[in-house]
C-alpha cells in the first residue's frame, strides 16, 4: 500500500509538519537493541562525542591521583609500577582515546549540516569506525582495570617496551589497542575528506565552504598521513615482542631510533591534528559573536594548508638529544620555528575579525578568550623548544610536560568547551547557564595556570618528569603542591561544566533556532537537529548563508530547495562538482545496518586472538572480517535497479550511473594511507640500512633474478589485466571484460607466488633486521595481492549477477586502482630487495 | 528515477571534472618544500655514511657541496612553480573571480610561501659542518 505521500504531487504539497515525519521515518535510527545498526552521522557523531568524554573523565582521574603522588616529595601514595601505568594511561587516554575522537565526533555531527548534506558519504563505515574505536579504548581501559595496563609512557620508547624489559602483555595491549583506535581514525580521515569534497549542498564553492570544513579536510588528509608510520611501528613493535623479528634490537641490527622515528612522524602532526579542527572551532564561533564575516578567509586557508605541511617536518625536534648531526637538527629547528607563522597569521586574523566588527560577549566568548591567552603561551614556549640549546637543558623535565599541556589544554580543550557550549542548544535544543558556565571557565583557567605555570619553574629547576617521588630539600617541594592545588581546582571546573551542560539539556532554558545569531547552515534546521537536517537542500551563495537570508530555515522546511521530494525508503543527499559546486548526481546512501557493527566485532575477535596470542583464532576472525567486509561490498548498491532513458538523461542521475562515486574515492583515500604506510617501511629498511649498528648481515637473500623479473612481469600483467577489464565495460564487450579479469587474476597469482618463492629464498626473519624488513616488505605485496585478487573475483562476479549490472563498471575501476597500487608498490619492493645489497659498499 | 523538485539541472559529462593532479597544484610548492626536507635530511645521512670527497679543485666540503646543489634544484624548481602562477595571475580564470580565481590567488599565496620556507631550510648548508 502506498505512502499519502508516495506521490511527487502529493510530497510537493506536503506542509512542513508532514514532509518533518515522512523524512524522519525515513532517516531515523532504530531504537532498543537495534540501535548497534544505528548509521546516522548525527547519532554517530554524539557517540563519538560521548565515549570521548568518558575516556576524558578517566584520564581526568589518573591526572588527579600523578597530582596526589606528587603534592609532596617521598610520597608513598602509589608505587612505581603504578604509578607508571598511570601517568601512561592518562597520555594514552587524553591523546588517543578523547582529543582525536572527541574532534572527530564532533565533525562528524556537524559537517553534513554545515555543508547542506543530508549525511556523510560512508555512513556505515562511520559506525564501524566508532566500533573500532570503542573496542580499542575498551581493551586499554580493560588492561588497566585488571592492573594490566602498559607502564612504558604514552610514546612507548623502545627498548623499554621490547619483549626484555616489558615481559607480559602489558606494551601488547597498547599496541593492540591504539592500533584498533587508529584504524576507526583512518576511516573517519577517508569519510570526512570524501564527504566534505564531493557532498555539499548546490552553490556551495570551495571558497564558500565554511571554515571548519577547511580545517577538517586539511586534518583528515593529516590523519591518512599522520597515523600509517605509528601503525606501522606499532605492528613491527608487536612482531618483535610476539615472534622475535628484530627491528629495535641492536644486537641483531634493529636500532631504537627507528621507533621513536616512527612515533614522533606520527607524534608532531598529532598535536596539529588536534589544534586544527579546535581552532576551525574557533574560526566558525568568533564571526557568530564579532557580528562580522572572517577577516583573511583565503589567509586563513593557506596557514591551516601550510601549518599541515609544516608539521610533519618537525618530528625530530623530539629527538634533539638522541646525537642526530647538528646541521639536521637546524633543519627542524627552523621548520620548527616556521611553523609559528601560520599559527600567528590565524591569530591575527581573528583578532582583526573582533576589531571590525561588534563583538558580543557570550558565555562561548569566555573560553574563547581564554584559549588565545593559553595556546599563545604554550606556543611561545614551543617556539623556545624549537632553539635546540635551550632544548637540550630542558629535555625530559617538567617544562616540556607545561608546554605541552598548555599547547593542548589551550589549543583543544578550551575551543571545545567553548564548542560544547556554542552547540549545546542544536544538539538538545535548551540554552547552557551563564552563570555555572562562568564559575567553571575561571575554576578551570584560574586552576589549569596555577597548576600548569609553576611547572616550567620545576622543569628549569631540573626535575625530570615521569619519576614517581622527588627527595626534599630540592627546592620543589612548594611549587609541587601549588601544581597539585592547582590541577584539583581545574578539575572542580570541569565537574561543574558537565554538571551545567548535563543538567541543561535536560532542564534548561529553550533554545531558538539560532540563538547566537549565527551565519553557517547548520542553524537553519530546528534544534534538537533532526535526522535528516534538511527538508529541501539549500542554493548557497554567500559564506554565510543565514546573514543573508535570516528565513532560509523557514523556506527548507516548507520544501522550497533541491532534493524537495524524496523517493520512499532511499537515502538521498546531492553530490557537487568539487570546485564549484554544481550539482553532479545524487548519492544514494544505506540506511540502518548491522554489517558494521558484525564486522567491527570480527575485527575485535582478530585482535584480542593476537593479544592473547591465540594466533588460530585470530586467523579465524580475520577470515570472517574478511567474509563480511566482501558481503558489504556484495550488497553495496545492489538494490539499485534504475535504468537511465534518454529523456532522463539530463538531469541528476544517481551515484551508480556516474563515474567518481563515493566509492572510487573511498578506495583512493584508503590506499593514500596505505602509500603512507608502505613509505614508512621503505624509510625503516634505509634507515637500518644506513644507521643502525651490528651491519650488515651474515649473509643476504640468495634467489635468482629469474623471479624477481617473473614477479615483475607478474605484476604488470595483473595490473594490464585490470585495465583491459575496465575499458571493455563501456564498450559492452563482455568476453573482453571477462578475459581482463581473467588476466588480472592469473597475473596476481603469479605475483604471490613469486613473490613467496623469494621470501623463501630469505635468510631467517629472526636472524637480523635485515631479513627482518625484507620479509615484511615481500609479506606485503604478498597480503596485497590476496586481497585484489579478492576484489577481483567480487568485480568479476557482480559483473556476471543480473543485479549488479549497473555497478559493474565502477567495481572494475575500484579493482584497477587496487592493482595499480599494488602493480607500483610490487616493482619498488622487487628493486630495492635485489637492490640494496648491491650498495651496500656504500656504508 | 528520484523527481527533484527545484534541483538545477546538470549532466555530468558536461562539467569540467576534478582532476587529482590539477586539485593537487595549490600545495605542489609546499609538497616541493616536504622534497626538499626529505632529500637534505636523507642526502646529509647518505653523504655523510659514504663520506663524500670534496672536488679537488674546490674548498669546501662533499657533503655540504652535494646538499648544496640538492637544495639549490628544489630552489629552482619552487622559483619556476612561483613564476607560473605570478605569470598566470591575471589570465581566466582568476579574472572571473569564483572558486577557480581563489585556487588561483591560493597557489601564488603558497608558492610564495614554499620558495621562502626551502631558502630557509637550506641556509644553515652553508654555515654549519655536516656531519658532526
Amino acid at each position: 500500500m502506498s505512502s499519502p505521500l508516495s506521490t511527487a504531487d502529493a510530497q510537493r504539497s506536503a506542509s512542513p509538519i508532514a514532509r518533518h515525519r515522512a523524512l524522519e521515518a525515513l532517516w531515523r535510527d532504530p531504537t532498543g537493541w537495534r540501535c548497534v545498526a544505528a548509521v546516522n552521522h548525527s547519532t554517530i557523531g554524539r557517540r563519538f562525542i560521548l565515549t570521548a568524554l568518558i575516556f576524558f573523565l578517566v584520564g581526568g582521574v589518573l591526572a588527579m591521583l600523578i597530582r596526589a603522588q606528587l603534592a609532596t616529595s617521598g610520597a608513598g601514595f602509589l608505587d612505581s609500577e603504578t604509578y607508571n601505568q598511570i601517568f601512561t594511561m592518562h597520555g594514552t587516554l587524553m591523546m588517543f582515546l578523547f582529543a582525536i575522537p572527541m574532534l572527530e565526533g564532533f565533525a562528524m555531527y556537524l559537517l553534513p549540516k554545515m555543508l547542506g548534506a543530508r549525511d556523510l558519504a560512508y555512513p556505515r563505515l562511520g559506525a564501524y569506525a566508532y566500533w573500532c574505536y570503542l573496542c580499542g579504548g575498551l581493551i586499554l581501559l580493560g588492561g588497566m582495570a585488571l592492573g594490566l595496563a602498559p607502564s612504558s609512557g604514552w610514546f612507548m620508547y623502545t627498548p623499554l617496551s621490547g619483549a626484555q624489559y616489558s615481559p607480559g602483555i602489558n606494551a601488547d595491549i597498547w599496541l593492540i589497542g591504539i592500533t584498533f583506535a587508529e584504524i576507526s581514525a583512518i576511516c573517519a580521515g577517508v569519510e570526512l575528506i570524501t564527504s566534505i569534497l564531493t557532498l555539499r549542498a548546490p552553490g556551495m564553492r570551495l571558497d564558500r565552504m565554511p571554515l571548519f570544513a577547511w580545517y577538517v579536510l586539511v586534518t583528515a588528509g593529516m590523519i591518512l598521513i599522520g597515523f600509517p608510520p605509528l601503525i606501522l611501528g606499532s605492528i613491527l613493535l608487536e612482531l618483535e615482542r610476539a615472534f622475535g623479528l628484530p627491528f629495535f634490537e641492536v644486537a641483531r641490527g634493529g636500532d631504537p631510533l627507528l621507533w621513536q622515528h616512527l612515533f614522533w612522524m606520527f607524534g608532531h602532526p598529532e598535536v596539529y591534528i588536534i589544534f586544527l579542527p579546535a581552532a576551525g572551532m574557533v574560526s566558525t564561533m568568533i564571526p557568530t559573536f564579532a557580528r562580522h564575516p572572517m577577516v583573511g578567509y583565503r589567509w586563513i586557508v593557506a596557514s591551516i594548508v601550510l601549518l599541515a605541511v609544516a608539521s610533519f617536518g618537525l618530528w625530530v625536534h623530539h629527538m634533539f638529544t638522541v646525537g642526530i648531526p647538528h646541521l639536521a637538527q637546524s633543519f627542524f629547528s627552523i621548520a620548527s620555528m616556521l611553523v609559528a607563522i601560520p599559527t600567528g597569521v590565524q591569530f591575527f586574523a581573528w583578532i582583526a575579525t573582533l576589531w571590525m566588527g561588534k563583538p558580543v560577549w557570550r558565555l562561548p566568548m569566555l573560553y574563547l578568550a581564554g584559549f588565545l591567552f593559553v595556546f599563545v603561551a604554550g606556543g611561545l614556549t614551543g617556539v623556545m623548544l624549537a632553539l635546540v640549546p635551550f632544548n637540550w637543558q630542558v629535555h625530559d623535565t617538567h617544562f616540556v610536560v607545561a608546554h605541552m599541556h598548555y599547547v593542548l589544554t589551550g589549543g583543544l580543550l578550551f575551543p571545545l568547551f567553548a564548542a560544547v557550549y556554542y552547540w549545546m542548544p542544536h544538539m538538545t535544543g535548551r540554552m547552557p547557564s551563564e552563570r555555572l558556565g562562568t564559575w567553571s571557565f575561571w575554576l578551570i583557567f584560574g586552576g589549569f595556570n596555577v597548576a600548569f605555570l609553576p611547572m616550567h619553574l620545576t622543569g628549569l629547576l631540573g626535575m625530570p618528569r615521569r619519576v614517581f617521588a622527588y627527595p626534599e630539600g630540592l627546592g620543589w617541594d612548594t611549587i609541587n603542591m601549588v601544581s597539585s592545588i592547582g590541577s584539583f581546582v581545574m578539575a572542580m571546573g570541569v565537574a561543574l561544566f558537565i554538571l551545567d551542560v548535563f543538567v541543561h539539556a535536560r532542564i534548561g532554558r529553550l533554545s531558538s533556532r539560532n540563538p547566537w545569531g549565527a551565519g553557517t547552515l547548520e542553524w537553519a534546521m530546528p534544534t534538537p537537529a533532526p535526522s535528516y537536517n534538511f527538508a529541501a537542500l539549500p542554493a548557497v551563495d554567500d559564506r554565510d548563508p543565514l546573514w543573508r537570508t535570516p528565513g532560509l530555515g523557514g523556506d527548507l522546511a516548507g520544501g522550497r530547495g533541491a532534493l524537495a521530494n524524496w523517493t520512499p525508503g532511499v537515502r538521498e543527499t546531492l553530490a557537487v562538482d568539487i570546485v564549484d559546486g554544481e550539482p553532479t548526481h545524487v548519492v544514494r546512501l544505506p540506511g540502518p545496518s548491522f554489517m558494521p557493527f558484525a564486522a567491527a566485532m570480527a575485527t575485535a575477535v582478530f585482535f584480542l586472538c593476537v593479544l592473547f596470542k591465540l594466533y588460530a583464532g585470530a586467523i579465524v576472525g580475520a577470515a570472517i572480517a574478511l567474509t563480511l567486509f566482501v558481503v558489504w561490498a556484495w550488497r553495496t548498491g545492489a538494490d539499485d535497479r534504475t535504468r537511465i532513458t534518454p529523456e532522463q538523461s539530463d538531469t541528476l542521475l544517481p551515484h551508480t550511473h556516474v563515474s567518481g562515486t563515493p566509492g572510487v574515492w573511498g578506495v583512493g583515500l584508503a590506499l593514500t594511507a596505505n602509500g603512507t604506510l608502505f613509505a614508512a617501511l621503505l624509510f625503516g629498511y634505509v634507515f637500518l640500512w644506513l644507521i643502525a649498528p651490528n651491519w650488515p648481515p651474515a649473509a643476504f637473500i640468495d634467489m635468482s633474478p629469474a623471479w624477481f623479473a617473473g614477479a615483475a612481469v607478474a605484476a604488470v600483467l595483473a595490473w594490464f589485466g585490470a585495465g583491459r577489464a575496465l575499458r571493455a565495460e563501456p564498450r559492452g564487450r563482455i568476453a573482453t571484460r571477462e578475459q581482463g579479469v581473467l588476466v588480472c587474476g592469473v597475473g596476481g597469482l603469479a605475483l604471490a607466488g613469486c613473490m613467496a618463492v623469494i621470501l623463501a629464498g630469505a635468510p631467517p626473519a629472526r636472524e637480523h633486521a635485515y631479513a627482518a624488513t625484507t620479509s615484511v616488505l615481500l609479506g606485503y605485496i604478498i597480503l596485497h595481492a590476496a586481497i585484489g585478487l579478492v576484489f577481483s573475483a567480487v568485480s568479476w562476479r557482480r559483473g556476471r549477477s543480473t543485479q549488479h549490472v549497473v555497478l559493474t563498471g565502477t567495481d572494475l575501476r575500484l579493482a584497477l586502482i587496487w592493482w595499480r597500487y599494488v602493480a607500483i608498490t610490487a616493482l619498488i619492493v622487487l628493486a630495492v630487495v635485489a637492490g640494496m645489497p648491491h650498495v651496500e659498499p656504500l656504508r | 528515477m528520484t523527481d527533484r523538485h527545484n534541483t538545477p539541472s546538470s549532466r555530468p559529462s558536461d562539467r569540467r571534472r576534478f582532476r587529482f593532479g590539477g586539485g593537487l597544484r595549490p600545495v605542489a610548492g609546499l609538497a616541493l618544500w616536504v622534497s626538499a626536507f626529505a632529500f637534505l635530511y636523507g642526502g646529509l645521512s647518505v653523504g655523510c655514511r659514504a663520506a663524500l670527497s670534496p672536488a679537488p679543485w674546490l674548498s669546501t666540503d662533499g657533503v655540504t657541496l652535494w646538499l648544496t646543489g640538492l637544495w639549490l634544484v628544489h630552489v629552482i624548481g619552487a622559483a619556476a612553480l612561483l613564476y607560473g602562477s605570478w605569470r598566470d595571475r591575471d589570465a581566466p580564470p582568476r579574472n572571473e573571480g569564483g572558486a577557480a580565481g581563489f585556487l588561483e590567488r591560493l597557489t601564488l599565496t603558497l608558492d610564495g610561501i614554499a620558495i621562502a620556507a626551502i631558502v630557509a631550510i637550506g641556509v644553515p648548508i652553508l654555515l654549519l659542518p655536516p656531519c658532526s
